[in-house]
């Protein structure tokens, strides 16, 4: 009996906890915030997004494979890309990334549920317009490297298909045009480390952009393309008009590193190309003191063993840029006066404009504007130089254009390689050590092989539209022969 | 469920209402040597309806002892004892092994701790003991599973890569993302990597969800239940000293070339000297030097010629400014590596008296490793005691402490400074010894020697640049100025009160907890990150650093457990049921330096150059759950049994986080109802289960958040969008099996057969699905797929001699999964990509899942073939057109996995033989591809089919031989040679990874121990000796075979292969274990 007495309460007790535990199923299953993150928010920040989309933005103006392809860079021993090796390469990640932030951006500035909280971070206008600018300005690169791309169907969650680049330049176009005409006059869009919430330079750099953009096509469509270009040059909001107007990222250093800082901060694979060099030597040309570190360009498109070779009998070889050009805290144009004047001089040189500024004049004008933009202009030397007959205005103008273009852009490989595409200009021979089947300059990135897992069916609808196939040879729409 | 448990409790109540008698007895039943035997039936002799059994720990209390009565215990595979009850009411019972036909029974721990017999589990369970765990004594647990588990493939790892935990894939994979089993020590869920070989008693391997079912969620990949080893009663003092020291050598290396040396120049080159150059080097004017500054080995034909080493320029040791001759260098990598001493030092006290029963176990595992400055340190001290409270409470408690200390760095990812560079790039003709003898020697400059400086022109641009190393330093002065420490601390146990409420119910209340607090501090030392003008003046990417972390995570579960076991006659019946909740947290907190440090070998964060990067993080999770189960025996020969959880989850969305998962089986041992048995036929037992087992969601899976990023850019902060989407209906999952099996034992015994068959569905697992990052995101977290795996298990064991002075037994077990098939994924996708290696967006092969095809394809570039299978040749170049499809090779799971382990016994001396094997898997090598195109591998200087050297020119015979179809027509044959640079480079230039693709498929003599038992008796100790054995063991002696014997394909380290294997190596050592 006593034995029965020690054990009653606990049996009870043990049944009570027991069974109070399982009745209670509405508790049971409630575990309050143990589910919720402790160092993530649920509300994004507009103007953090734009900060985070900026301070990545300038890896599409300092792509060494484009560089290497338009013959700026190249390799001082593994020679593998500049020897044309498979540019097979993912796009994916600038979507997901860039891309989507500034969708989000849009999203949350157009739901009506979220629009007035997004106030907060400048007017829902001048926020959409902003990354409608931004969104064409990367939509643009990915579709010169790759062709045909995901596009109307992207950033909404699903598998998209692939639209025809020309669909996609149409597009484009209407995007800056629109976006152009949105801004209001609220309050700027914070976070704007680009232009500082200057919405007039906003304005200037997507009416440049299209203008680059319109010319691009020329070969492919031109009548869209001289619509497009006049319409860019007359839009009242303007071009870039000055190098302060030019799209810089001023990086501050510390925790954001210029990238070209960073590409020489732990290997010394990439140099100044012999070819640049080869242009400097001909004309004099003052950006020699700035393209690159010595004026020994690197053989371009060797195998190892001679790169190698070069590289020990040459230490002073040109790494790309003097150092003052790629300090910590330098800064990445994005788009420059001097391309806009090349541009506009090939527009009056075309004819499409038939008033204003002759071409000859757009065209000296952009060379001295180049020439400031690095610093290195001299009244006297500058007068030389134009005197120079290679780079005289007056005969084969459009290849003086295309040469100048060429310089003009550097070190924006991504744009040399795009204009060289279009234009021809300059000529360049391929490497002489090409590894790969045609021995010829690469014409586009192959499709990332990820591509092929997850959107299986949209790349190959797209690559049935490539006659060449998915392969480097093939060209992109608006690269016609 | 709510039913159910009042019912329960009905059935409590009604127990508790009988009536008590005057006494009450406990006890302990041990076998001869001291050890438990669980599961004895004690019962009153004049009375059986008075009886109980024990437990899982020999332990029982029977209450209602009339005075003066007879108790009869009985346990299978002993003799029956009759002892009647005495003065004490505390007994001690010992039995003795019988000469019965079934042997005796093995024990199966499930779920809880819960403890079965075999005889009844309708499931397959596979027991090992300690001894034949520990054939050698290997450093973890996993290590020491291979071969001793039908359908277990061990993926082990080099020992070089000291503090590794090798993972153990059971019966294949069902989860898209690959499963690992949960480990179990004592009831307590733990990591497997602190589990101490040295206190293990048994190992139990539950394969299938239905012998899993009842350990929740973490256990879909199979269950290891260790039960550590507990107070036993041992003659003399009860102190156990075991003593180990074992020495390694690498053993497994790539057949390298041995007939060109560094660089990429073929010719050497002379050297002239010009002014501006150092004096003394006029000594070498003249001289010839091979290319230093590429690290490949595409250099001069090494014919003992005489040249320029590396080491030569450098002024001030006694090889400066001498030739030396060019000589193959053929072990230079194995001379890298010193030999791994390993010591392992266990004593444990044991003692065992009325109402307490207790061990103590310390255990000091000390490693030197094969890699300069390597060394591991563990401690572990394991407890376990139990006592009795009374008559009615029993309480115990387990508790392992374990503290680790491991320094070095481990590296096998590709181009690592430590040892990966070994088999990707590297100079044929180093003198390995001349770097050791060079390490420490500082260039002017104070800089690091190293064999890949620039040549010699480079001097004269910038001497420091010519005197640093291009792309690598001397690896010894790589690693003394490097520092990494990982220390650990883990505490893990449970502590268990009992209370029994009469013969036939008790209740456990239980603690369990696993913590863990480590933290990581690692450095690189200035001396590696020389600057000239603040800018690096090499190839080499090592920044100095400080970086520093520190971690807590605890995971505590509580468990309430009624059972109840009574017999009705012929009628046995066991219940459990209970409630059980689980707390996981986890902290952790680590900063380091950015961008160098400002004072030169300062490491402290604040001597960071560019602003820190640091994070936390934190994280929580808690599953409740109540579950019951239950087996009836009919006669001892027919078994059902049940179980049925229902679990809540934090992770999983709030209104639907319950998720119900149960199990049945029955088995029957056919033999005990047999008229006419045969009389070969000792034991024969069918049985059948079907069981479920859920998945759930990791932690802070759910949810839309944006991260904000660490560092302000001119005072604005930076968020950015998450790459995870989620289906709303996202919720848990169950994966099913089937499973059958057949248990024989033949000819009294002699000869044991198991052989199980399973059949598994994994439908709707939660995944975080790849989905192309153009959609806006790069995951989609839905509920997918569908794996089927179908296969078969075998164990046999073979007494094959039992005669007195020689025995020899024999383990075979089997294991193969004819089927893994994914059968699908999800709408509109056919293929997953799960993993791949560095250089995953080019040259690298992928493991994907394709539906229709057997888990884990390797896939990856291919040379484009005709449709006769011919390649396709680019009729100018030579080349191979590569395929424009990645092309699948093969699964990476093995077809069939096994070992045969052979003890032998000869009077005092034994003889443990352990082999395993494993058929089919594929694996990509990394460093086989790199090594082909660094012109490493021995495949780079083969002779062609013409007998000349295929490096040689061309025009002089030499060249690869090329055979196809041109790519113009995929017709015209094309016979051609290629020049073999050209052509070995060709794979990395169009990522054509087929060449580097190899099979898993091994057999291996991996633990071989040979023991004398020291006759104590005869030597006149065994006053304080009690017993003692010396022992000469070896692990990892033969690789028998290996389709690729460059790689031990035991110890690839990755899903899809490896980047930079570290090499296998194998030992001889010594044990001697002496009791006191």
């Amino acid at each position: 009996m006593k034995a029965q007495i020690t054990k009653l309460p606990l049996l009870i007790l043990a049944s009570v906890l027991l069974v109070s535990g399982i009745t209670s199923c509405d508790k049971i299953r409630d575990f309050g915030d143990t589910n919720v993150n402790p160092g993530v928010t649920s509300e994004p920040i507009t103007s953090a997004l734009l900060t985070n989309v900026l301070a990545g933005i300038s890896g599409y103006a300092t792509s060494t494979r484009g560089g290497a392809y338009c013959q700026y860079f190249s390799e001082t021993q593994y020679t593998d890309l500049s020897t044309y090796s498979l540019p097979q390469l993912e796009f994916s990640g600038n979507y997901s990334g860039a891309l989507y932030d500034l969708q989000n951006i849009i999203n949350y500035n157009s739901d009506p549920a979220t629009a007035d909280k997004a106030k907060a971070f400048g007017s829902n206008n001048n926020q959409i317009a902003v990354a409608r600018i931004l969104k064409a300005y990367i939509y643009w690169w990915i579709t010169d490297q790759w062709g045909d791309i995901p596009y109307s169907e992207a950033l909404k969650g699903v598998q998209p298909k692939y639209d025809r680049q020309q669909d996609i330049y149409t597009d484009l176009f209407k995007e800056l045009k629109e976006a152009v005409a949105q801004f209001d006059g609220g309050d700027p869009f914070k976070g704007d480390i680009l232009f500082n919430g200057d919405i007039s330079r906003w304005k200037k750099f997507a009416n440049s952009m299209r203008l680059l953009m319109a010319l691009r096509i020329i070969k492919a469509d031109a009548g869209k393309a001289q619509t497009e270009a006049v319409a860019a040059i007359n839009d009242a909001g303007g071009l870039i008009s000055s190098n302060s107007d030019n799209a810089v990222i001023d990086y501050p250093g510390g925790a954001f590193l210029n990238p070209w800082w960073s590409l020489y901060n732990g290997r010394v694979d990439w140099a100044m190309s012999d070819v640049v060099d080869g242009f400097f030597d001909a004309t004099s040309d003052r950006r020699a003191l700035a393209f690159g570190s010595s004026s020994i360009g690197f053989p371009y498109g060797r195998d190892r063993a001679e790169a190698v070779a070069f590289f020990n009998a040459n230490p002073n070889w040109a790494r790309i840029l003097a150092p003052s050009y790629r300090t910590e805290g330098s800064p990445i144009v994005l788009l420059n006066y001097a391309s806009i004047l090349l541009a506009r001089a090939e527009v009056r040189e075309r004819g499409w404009i038939t008033s204003g500024q002759t071409a000859a004049e757009l065209y000296n004008a952009a060379i001295q504007a180049s020439w400031e933009q690095w610093g290195v202009f001299s009244q006297t030397e500058y007068n030389n130089y134009i005197a120079n007959a290679s780079v005289a205005y007056g005969t084969n103008n459009l290849q003086k254009i295309g040469i100048q273009r060429w310089l003009a852009h550097y070190p924006d490989g991504s744009q040399g390689w795009a204009e060289w595409r279009r234009s021809g200009y300059p000529a360049l021979s391929p490497a002489i050590d090409a590894t790969n089947a045609s021995g010829q300059i690469p014409r586009r990135y192959v499709y990332g092989t990820a591509e092929y897992s997850l959107n299986q069916s949209g790349v190959e609808e797209a690559v049935d539209r490539l006659a060449g196939g998915d392969t480097q040879d093939s060209r992109v729409w608006w690269d016609k022969q | 469920m709510r039913k159910f448990v009042f019912l329960l409790f009905a059935a409590l109540l009604c127990s508790v209402l009988v009536f008590a008698q005057t006494r009450t007895i406990s006890g302990l039943i041990t076998d001869a040597n001291g050890k438990a035997i669980p599961f004895a039936s004690v019962t009153v002799k004049d009375n059986p309806s008075v009886g109980t059994s024990a437990d899982g720990d020999g332990k029982f209390t029977l209450r209602n002892v009339p005075a003066g009565a007879v108790l009869v215990i009985t346990s299978m595979g002993y003799e029956t004892r009759e002892i009647t009850v005495g003065t004490s009411d505390v007994l001690s019972v010992t039995l003795a092994a019988s000469q019965g036909t079934e042997g005796i029974e093995v024990v199966v721990t499930t779920a809880f701790n819960i403890k079965r017999t075999q005889r009844n589990v309708s499931y397959a369970s596979q027991n090992i003991s300690s001894e034949q765990l520990n054939i050698i004594r290997q450093q973890n647990l996993n290590a020491s599973l291979a071969g001793k588990v039908a359908g277990l493939q061990l993926r082990d790892q080099s020992y070089v890569k000291l503090g590794s935990n090798p993972t153990v894939r059971l019966r294949g994979e069902a989860s898209f993302g690959g499963s690992t089993a949960l480990y179990i020590v004592d009831g307590t869920p733990v990591n497997s990597l602190d589990i101490n070989p040295d206190d293990i008693e048994d190992v139990t391997v539950l394969k299938g969800v239905t012998a899993t079912a009842l350990f929740g969620d973490r256990a879909s990949g199979g269950a290891i239940v260790v039960n550590t080893k507990k107070g036993r009663k041992r003659p003399g003092l009860g102190i156990e000293i075991n003593q180990g020291l074992r020495f390694d050598r690498v053993y497994i290396l790539p057949e390298y070339q041995n007939s060109y040396a560094g660089g990429a120049s073929g010719d050497l080159i002379r050297f002239d000297w010009q002014p501006g150059m150092p004096v003394e080097w006029q000594a070498l004017d003249g001289k010839y030097y091979h290319d230093y500054t590429d690290d490949a080995s595409w250099g001069p034909r090494m014919a003992g010629q005489e040249y320029i080493p590396w080491y030569a320029w450098y002024p001030g040791h006694k090889y400066s400014y001498q030739t030396a001759l060019l000589t193959p260098q053929k072990d230079n990598i194995r001379d890298f590596y010193s030999t791994g001493v390993t010591t392992n030092n266990n004593i444990n006290f044991t003692k065992v008296g009325d109402g307490y029963s207790t061990r103590l176990s310390y255990t000091y595992l000390n490693i030197k490793g094969l890699e300069p400055n390597s060394k591991q340190r563990k401690h572990t001290l394991n407890t376990s005691t139990s006592f009795d409270l009374g008559r009615l409470f029993k309480i115990s408690a387990n508790i392992s402490y374990v503290t680790e200390d491991l320094w070095g760095q481990f590296a096998d990812g590709y181009a690592n400074q430590s040892t990966g560079s070994f088999n990707s790039w590297f100079h044929r003709n180093l003198d390995m010894n001349i770097i050791r003898e060079l390490r420490g020697y500082r260039a002017p400059g104070n800089l690091i020697a190293s064999w890949n400086h620039m040549n010699p022109g480079a001097y004269l641009g910038d001497p420091n640049s010519f005197y640093t190393g291009n792309y690598w330093f001397n690896f010894y002065d790589y690693f003394d100025n490097i520092s990494n420490l990982n220390r650990r601390d883990r505490l893990f146990g449970d502590i268990n009160l009992g209370f029994n409420l009469d013969n036939h119910f008790k209740i456990n209340a239980i603690f369990r907890k696993n913590q863990v607090t480590a933290f990581n501090e690692g450095r690189s030392n200035s001396i590696l990150d020389p600057k000239s003008g603040g800018a690096p003046i090499n190839n080499i990417n090592v920044t100095a650093f400080y970086a520093t972390s520190e971690s807590f995570a605890k995971e505590d579960n509580f468990e309430l457990i009624p059972s109840y076991s009574n017999k009705f006659g012929d009628v046995t019946v066991n219940v459990n049921a209970g409630a059980a909740v689980r707390k996981e947290l986890s902290k952790s907190v680590s900063v380091s330096t950015n961008g160098g440090l400002n004072v030169p070998d300062l490491y402290a964060i604040n001597n960071s150059v560019n602003p820190i990067s640091y994070s936390n993080g934190r994280s929580k999770r808690e599953v409740r759950s109540v579950f019951g189960r239950g087996d009836i025996g009919y006669k001892n020969f027919v078994f059902g049994e049940f179980t049925l959880r229902n679990d809540w989850f934090s992770t999983l969305p709030p209104n639907n986080n319950s998720i119900l998962y149960k199990s049945f089986g029955a088995s029957f041992i056919f033999s005990d109802i047999i008229k006419n048995k045969p009389a070969f036929l000792s034991y024969g037992k069918l049985r059948a289960s079907w069981g479920e087992v859920p998945s759930s969601l990791g932690i802070y899976q759910l949810g839309f958040n944006y991260t904000v990023g660490t560092d302000l850019w001119d005072g604005n902060f930076l968020m950015t969008t998450p790459g995870q989407i989620q289906d709303p209906n996202i919720k848990g999952a169950v994966n099913t099996l089937k499973e059958v099996g057949i248990e024989l034992r033949l000819f009294k015994s002699k000869y044991k057969l198991d052989v199980t068959y399973y059949d598994e569905v994994r439908k709707d697992e939660p995944l975080a699905l790849p989905i192309t990052g153009t959609s806006g995101f790069t995951t989609k977290l839905l509920n997918v797929g569908k794996v089927i795996r179908k296969g078969i298990e075998v164990q046999v064991e073979a007494r094959v001699f039992t005669l007195k002075d020689f025995q020899w037994t024999v383990n075979l077990n089997y294991g193969q999964n004819f089927e893994n098939t994914v059968v699908e994924i999800a709408e509109g996708v056919d293929r997953i990509v799960v993993s791949s290696g560095a250089f995953s967006g080019s040259s690298s092969a992928y493991t994907a899942h394709f539906v229709g095809q057997r888990w884990g394809q390797m896939y990856g570039g291919a040379i484009k073939r005709n449709d006769d299978g011919i390649p396709v040749v680019d009729p100018n170049s030579g080349l191979f057109v590569k395929d424009p499809d990645l092309q699948q090779f093969g699964s990476v799971l093995p077809d069939f996995t096994g070992g045969v382990y052979n003890s032998f016994t000869y009077r005092n001396w034994v003889l443990n033989v352990n082999i395993d094997f494993q058929r089919g898997g594929k694996y990509f090598s990394l460093s086989d591809f790199w090594g082909t195109f660094s012109g490493l591998t021995r495949r780079t200087a083969a002779l062609n089919d013409k007998g000349i050297p295929v490096r040689d020119p061309i025009g002089n015979g030499g060249g690869v031989h090329v055979v196809g179809v041109s790519s113009v027509d995929e017709k015209t044959p094309v016979d051609m040679y290629v020049d073999a640079q050209t052509y070995f480079h060709q794979f990395r230039g169009a990522f054509i990874s087929e060449n580097s693709i190899y099979d898993l498929t091994f057999v291996k003599l991996r633990e071989v121990s040979l023991g004398y038992k020291i006759p104590v008796q005869k030597l006149g100790i065994s006053k304080v000796v009690q017993n003692a054995t010396f022992s000469i063991v070896s692990r990892n002696p033969w690789l028998i075979f290996a389709q690729n014997r460059d790689f031990d394909p035991s110890e690839i380290s990755n899903v899809y292969g490896e980047d930079s294997q570290l090499p296998g190596t194998r030992s001889i050592g010594f044990n001697l274990t002496v009791g006191f």
